[in-house]
């Protein structure tokens, strides 16, 4: 129970990642249908007309209704599970890849590295955002015939995006990795790349896996928010007229990038249509990176319960004789202790 | 010489490769959604194009009207928001570097208590997008203006006039944080070195040893992470000209989205300064560390 407090952050970020998606899912299961639209006018308690749609948040519409008489909140309810979602499978595609090619870089000689490395510099150099803009627009435009296959391939580049820079950072831990001695002594024993892979490299980025998924969660989160700005929008767009005529690309999935993206002008004249998806992204990079810090003290504080176990074996020494056995006496209460010890570690665990 | 002649060759090397791989980027986004079939021999033809396209570089053209179809030198048009933008990506790197060292500076002298809560606050920060921030500015700025009438700073850019404080100011803020944290941290790695101790057990001030030991340690770490600061920097000005309406480097890179050498030829030419400051920092780095560059 010790641990419980170190853990803290890793709970409170998860419960709140959960929680948004399980309340996102709720949302449209159960209460969308038993929600009414916003009336088309306000009117005060002498019954004058004081509005219409655009209203500012108030205590029934939390955010604030948008120009086209939807209720922002439920919108961006119902888009937390596309937003989280699409962060959550790129980030886990770029990982997986990225692990998997960074395993084998790892291998590559100098020769090799000279003449990759200035090609991965490029992409160090170029914002992802850069690099993707032309080819979302060529997807923009052949959107709508096939959806499934454009969102796949949208996110299929957004992973792609990211993954030379991931596997030559992989690549270089395990270089460094490679060059402990363990490593020598087992190669000169005879074991081959294969075995190195599978028995050393892949344990040791092991830990690193879960660390690795949550920062790329974050960065694509952030992606996304850059990507919206262009009014690229991952799923495609709906475009929603006002009276005027004029028509404004919307997302047809309320995913929060595009939300905040499709919004910006608004700036000045209704301001709360943006504030509403800022907020719960915030929120959820927030919870992020909790999970984040929570993981790395994990894995920075590891060692310390073998510590207290050494550290408990110190006793008091002074009623032995010279050459006596130090355990002697205490030897089977001790192992009952170490072993109970283990136990509640491991249960804490 | 043999080792400074090698030295040069390797990082023209280098450079042309990055370049090359900048061009591989570019065809590839362009030519990745053609019909099957096309796709290979079209990225062959916009390499080409692009290789070609140094030599030509007088000839290059960009359309300013699409009615009429008017057509001016590349090099005309790209030079004045090329010149603003870099200009407003190097203030900002410094503005960084310095705020960044002394909020360092702030924090490792000030007690505890502050120390933790500077930490949070940067915790929370960090979780702010830039697009999110950038727009909490302008609706703050918004806000005065509403209450007191006073414009501190006009947020959305004339069509004539450039404006710099603002855009330094948001560009700088998330390289400052990542800087701080990255300072920071190597200043605890470097406060329980046995230099310190020594040079506190003789005497020396909190301050004086921190500015005269600690830090010149911490540039190394500091220069070696400066390619990340950049990539943030310009990502983060490619959203800030969009969204204030600037008339630079970025938003007419997102005008020419459809011509590839066109787009080509920007990202080079943005390239070059930055690889050119690498290669410096680079230097640097190992004169302070006091080992001569491998080749």
């Amino acid at each position: 129970m010790k641990n419980l407090k170190h853990y803290l952050p890793i709970f409170i970020g998860c419960f709140i990642i959960v929680g948004l998606i399980a309340f996102s899912f709720i949302y449209t299961y159960f209460i969308k249908d038993t929600l009414k639209p916003p009336p088309t006018f306000l009117y005060n308690d002498e019954g004058k007309m004081i509005g219409t749609y655009g209203y500012p948040p108030s205590l029934t519409y939390p955010f604030g209704v948008d120009r086209f008489g939807r209720d922002v909140f439920w919108m961006v309810v119902d888009g937390a599970k596309y937003t989280i979602a699409i962060a959550i499978v790129v980030a886990f595609v770029r990982v997986v890849l990225g692990i998997i090619f960074g395993i084998f870089y790892g291998f590559t000689g100098k020769k090799f590295e000279t003449i990759v490395n200035p090609f991965i510099n490029a992409f160090r150099f170029v914002p992802a955002v850069i690099i993707v803009l032309p080819i979302f627009h060529m997807l923009q435009i052949g959107i709508g015939e096939n959806q499934i296959k454009t969102i796949t391939l949208q996110l299929l580049l957004l992973s792609f995006i990211a993954i030379p820079i991931l596997t030559s950072t992989i690549g270089d831990e395990v270089k460094e990795f490679l060059k402990s001695d363990f490593i020598l002594s087992s190669r000169v024993i005879g074991a081959g790349n294969m075995w190195l892979r599978r028995k050393h490299i892949f344990p040791f980025l092991r830990t690193r896996i879960l660390l690795l998924f949550v920062q790329q969660t974050i960065q694509v989160l952030f992606l996304l928010t850059q990507l919206g700005v262009f009014r690229l929008f991952i799923g495609g767009a709906v475009t929603l007229f006002i009276d005027d005529g004029d028509g404004r690309d919307m997302s047809k999935a309320n995913e929060w990038a595009a939300m905040i993206g499709s919004n910006f002008f608004e700036l000045s004249i209704d301001p709360w249509v943006i504030v509403g998806p800022s907020i719960a992204f915030i929120v959820t990079i927030f919870a992020f990176n909790l999970i984040k810090l929570g993981i790395e003290r994990a894995i920075n504080k590891q060692p310390v319960p073998t510590k207290q176990l050494k550290h408990d074996s110190v006793m008091d020494l002074g009623s032995l004789n010279d050459f006596d056995f130090v355990n002697k006496v205490e030897v089977d209460e001790k192992t009952d202790l170490m072993k109970e010890e283990k136990d509640s570690y491991l249960l804490s665990k | 010489m043999i080792q400074t002649s090698k030295l040069i060759t390797k990082h023209i090397l280098q450079f042309l490769l990055t370049i090359v791989g900048i061009g591989f980027i570019t065809a590839l986004s362009f030519s990745l959604f053609l019909p099957e079939g096309e796709r290979l021999s079209e990225l062959w033809n916009q390499l080409q194009i692009f290789f070609w396209s140094f030599f030509y570089f007088k000839d290059l053209e960009v359309i300013m009207n699409v009615q009429e179809l008017i057509y001016v030198p590349f090099y005309t048009v790209l030079k004045d928001p090329y010149v603003y933008s870099l200009s407003i990506l190097f203030c900002a790197f410094i503005c960084s570097i310095v705020a960044a060292l002394l909020l360092s500076y702030i924090t490792y002298m000030s007690p505890r208590l502050v120390k933790k809560i500077i930490h949070s606050l940067l915790f929370f920060l960090q979780s702010i997008p830039d697009v999110v921030m950038i727009a909490g500015l302008q609706i703050f700025l918004f806000w005065i203006f509403n209450k007191t009438g006073v414009m501190i700073i006009d947020p959305v850019a004339g069509l004539e006039s450039n404006v710099y404080i603002l855009p330094i100011f948001v560009v700088s803020i998330i390289p400052t944080i990542q800087l701080f944290q990255m300072i920071y941290l190597s200043i605890n790695e470097e406060e329980i070195k046995e230099y310190v101790e020594y040079a506190r057990a003789k005497g020396l001030s909190k301050s004086w040893v921190l500015i005269r030991h600690i830090l010149r340690n911490v540039t190394i770490t500091l220069l070696t992470n400066t390619k990340l600061i950049f990539w943030v920097i310009i990502s983060n000005l490619f959203i800030v000209e969009l969204l204030l309406n600037m008339k630079g480097y970025f938003s007419f890179l997102f005008k020419n989205t459809n011509s590839p050498e066109i787009f080509f030829m920007s990202l080079v030419l943005l390239f070059i300064p930055f690889f050119i400051l690498d290669v410096i920092f680079k230097y640097i780095v190992n004169r302070l560390r006091g080992v001569s560059e491998s080749v």
